[in-house]
């Protein structure tokens, strides 16, 4: 009797529960087929190889790159997309979020298309400079703004949005001009949403696949990233594409941990 | 008692008349659908108190002072300089003008400490931030707050907040000091405290002060002059003690509790040498002579509208009709609630007119004062103060 009663209490009927545990079973038992199937003895030396070590660099390089970017255009945007009235301002907003939900070779294309060289810019670019921006490491860190930047600017968006006002017309009163007060009170509020907003954006960045292939190709050491080389070295090499897996999979955790801890808890990312 | 200007158009553009720093504020501005419109000088050194009901218009006053809500119509000026003129086309916008606020609830940075609170000022103004801490740093000490000057607002009680919120303003060098509402956050033990330490650095500050409050004692202890505000409108202006003596509205009245009847001087003084007034609201008063009531003689011609005071405490109630006796006023009522405060309570009294009592706990007793008794109350002819309606 007690039993069965702490079991109505505590436990789910089982129309919800056994669904929930075949749902979380589905999103676990890949990860730990990846963990089982990881060639942990000769991880080390798979991990050394310099081909590996040049791919991590440029995802890293290109995917910090590419954060930077998205802060210095994405912060100034989400801040005029949270508190400029204008006409135009939520299409605005419905497009840029635009390639959150685009398949990302979609994306590539288009940037194809804007950048390519004979592209909507592109070919200006190309007439002036002779510069060609396909399949450049440029390309690759354009790619990953593309599908990346948007991450931030709506959860920057959303916390200028839900800052105090108030505190800027104190502000005001106190003698500060507009961009004083955006430098020293609006942004320093928002602090752990764009520290939030650009983990995201710098995860996002780092597993990109889509766009980058398509918009950058995939040559070693110039565009080729993580992503790429794991797909790639799955055909020719499964080992070293788990191995490299594992290490996707260990910053995606970090990134996950230092975001539960330190800033989605204290910060006002909703 | 001034009454508010009348419409201000374009061809009553205004020349500089302000004095030396002088704060001169004769406009229109609107806010969600509410107009305030007032005109009203505040000099130098004196403080103004803006009392009124909520949605009277105070703070939308300040607002448009420290130029957060533009004037639609009229003219802002602060010593000698236009702040605000909408037919000439001037808006200093707020971190242009000299004006300290210290806004309702303090908005105080929370990201930063108290020091750094208090340089913001000084460092908005272009000052290094060596120089701006020690500006703050002098502030701090002159509101006794050193001590607290690595905390953040959060770490502070509600009389600390307020006092840094002041330091904050003040630290701004402002020619105009602007407090909304500066006791609300606080709870009546701290109020009491902070009233005291406020009005003496307000006391220091050379500029005008306008402080919006909506409780009648703050406005008292703390300002020179008075200004009610009702529904955008300025309904009585003057000096703290003859506003309480002699309120323009019930509103006014019921703040500094007074009974106040509005009514028409009558034809029939009955042979006397005094003042028959016929209330608005049914009953008669009699009133002593012309000096006592104040009334000038045009207005004690029959059939102009004055306005009746009488104090509670000068008003009897009796169980029976009092025979012969000096009060000329008598009536009779019913006891329609009662309310101690003090040492005294008050007896609402339902009549013509309805009337307010204080009466001592121990005449309560002595004559079993209870809802639904049926009293008589007599005022003496002299306790009534006879005023013109504005």
């Amino acid at each position: 009797m007690t039993h069965r009663r702490r079991r109505g209490h505590h436990g789910a009927p089982w129309p919800l529960g056994l669904p929930a545990l075949a749902g979380a079973a589905f999103l676990l038992v890949p990860l730990v087929g990846l963990l089982q199937r990881a060639p942990w003895s000769a991880l080390p030396q798979l991990l050394t190889d310099p081909a590996v070590a040049q791919a991590l660099r440029l995802s890293l390089v290109s995917a910090t790159a590419a954060t930077l970017i998205g802060m210095a255009l994405g912060i100034p945007l989400a801040w005029v997309l949270a508190r400029v009235r204008l006409p135009g301002v939520n299409l605005v907003r419905a497009l840029i979020t635009l390639p959150l939900v685009l398949p990302p070779v979609v994306g590539g294309v288009a940037l194809l298309m804007a950048f390519g060289r004979r592209g909507l810019l592109g070919q200006y670019l190309y007439e002036w400079s002779g510069f060609s921006l396909p399949f450049t490491t440029a390309a690759v860190v354009l790619a990953e703004t593309f599908v990346a930047m948007p991450f931030l600017v709506i959860t920057v968006e959303g916390a200028f949005r839900g800052a105090d006002r108030d505190l800027d017309e104190a502000a005001a009163t106190l003698g500060a001009r507009r961009m004083t007060v955006f430098r020293r009170v609006t942004l320093p509020l928002v602090g752990p949403s764009v520290v939030a907003g650009a983990v995201l954006c710098w995860a996002r960045a780092l597993g990109e696949f889509g766009a980058t292939i398509t918009f950058a190709g995939n040559f070693p050491g110039r565009t080729q990233t993580m992503p790429l080389s794991v797909y790639l070295a799955l055909e020719s090499n499964p080992d070293a594409a788990i191995a490299l897996s594992l290490v996707l999979l260990l910053v995606s955790v970090a990134v996950l941990v230092a975001m539960r801890t330190r800033w989605l808890r204290a910060g006002g990312v909703s | 008692m001034t009454q508010a200007g009348g419409s201000i158009g374009a061809d009553e553009r205004p020349v500089a008349v302000t004095a030396q720093g002088e704060l001169c504020f004769s406009g229109r501005a609107e806010r969600g659908g509410f107009a305030l419109q007032v005109t009203v000088r505040v000099a130098p050194g004196e403080s103004l108190a803006v009392l009124g009901p909520n949605g009277a218009g105070k703070s939308t006053l300040l607002r448009a002072l420290a130029g957060l809500t533009p004037l639609t119509a009229g003219h802002i000026e602060l010593d000698g300089v236009v702040l605000d003129d909408p037919s000439a086309g001037v808006l200093v916008p707020p971190e242009q003008r000299r004006v300290g606020l210290v806004f309702q609830g303090y908005r105080l940075f929370p990201h930063l400490s108290v020091r750094d609170n208090v340089a913001f000022g000084p460092r908005s103004a272009g000052l290094p931030r060596r120089a701006s801490r020690a500006a703050a740093d002098e502030w701090l000490a002159r509101l006794d707050l050193t001590a607290l000057a690595a905390r953040r607002p959060r770490e502070l009680s509600g009389g600390q907040a307020q006092r840094v919120a002041l330091a904050r303003a003040l630290a701004t060098d402002p020619a105009l000091l602007l407090l909304d509402e500066p006791m609300a956050a606080l709870d009546a033990r701290t109020r009491l405290e902070v009233r005291a330490t406020l009005r003496e650095h307000l006391r220091h500050f050379a500029g005008p002060v306008v402080v919006v409050t909506h409780d009648p004692l703050e406005a008292m202890v703390m300002a020179d002059r008075l200004l009610v505000l009702e529904g955008g409108r300025t309904v009585q202006q003057g000096r703290p003690a003859d506003v309480a003596r002699r309120p323009a509205t019930d509103y006014v009245a019921r703040l500094v509790g007074l009974n106040l009847y509005a009514g028409t001087v009558a034809a029939d003084a009955g042979g006397e040498p005094g003042l028959h007034v016929a209330l608005s609201g049914g009953g008669r008063l009699y009133a002593a002579g012309l000096p006592t009531s104040g009334l000038d003689g045009g207005a004690a011609v029959p059939g102009s509208r004055v306005l009746v005071a009488v104090r509670p405490a000068a008003v009897s109630v009796h169980l029976q009709r009092p025979g012969a006796g000096s009060p000329r006023n008598v009536w009779p009522g019913r006891v329609a609630g009662m309310e101690p405060s003090a040492d005294r309570v008050r007896v609402q009294v339902r009549g013509e007119p309805d009337v307010l009592v204080d009466v001592t706990p121990a005449a309560v007793a002595e004559l079993a004062l209870r809802p639904g008794l049926d009293v008589w109350v007599s005022v003496k002819a002299t306790e009534l103060d006879v005023y013109p309606e504005p």
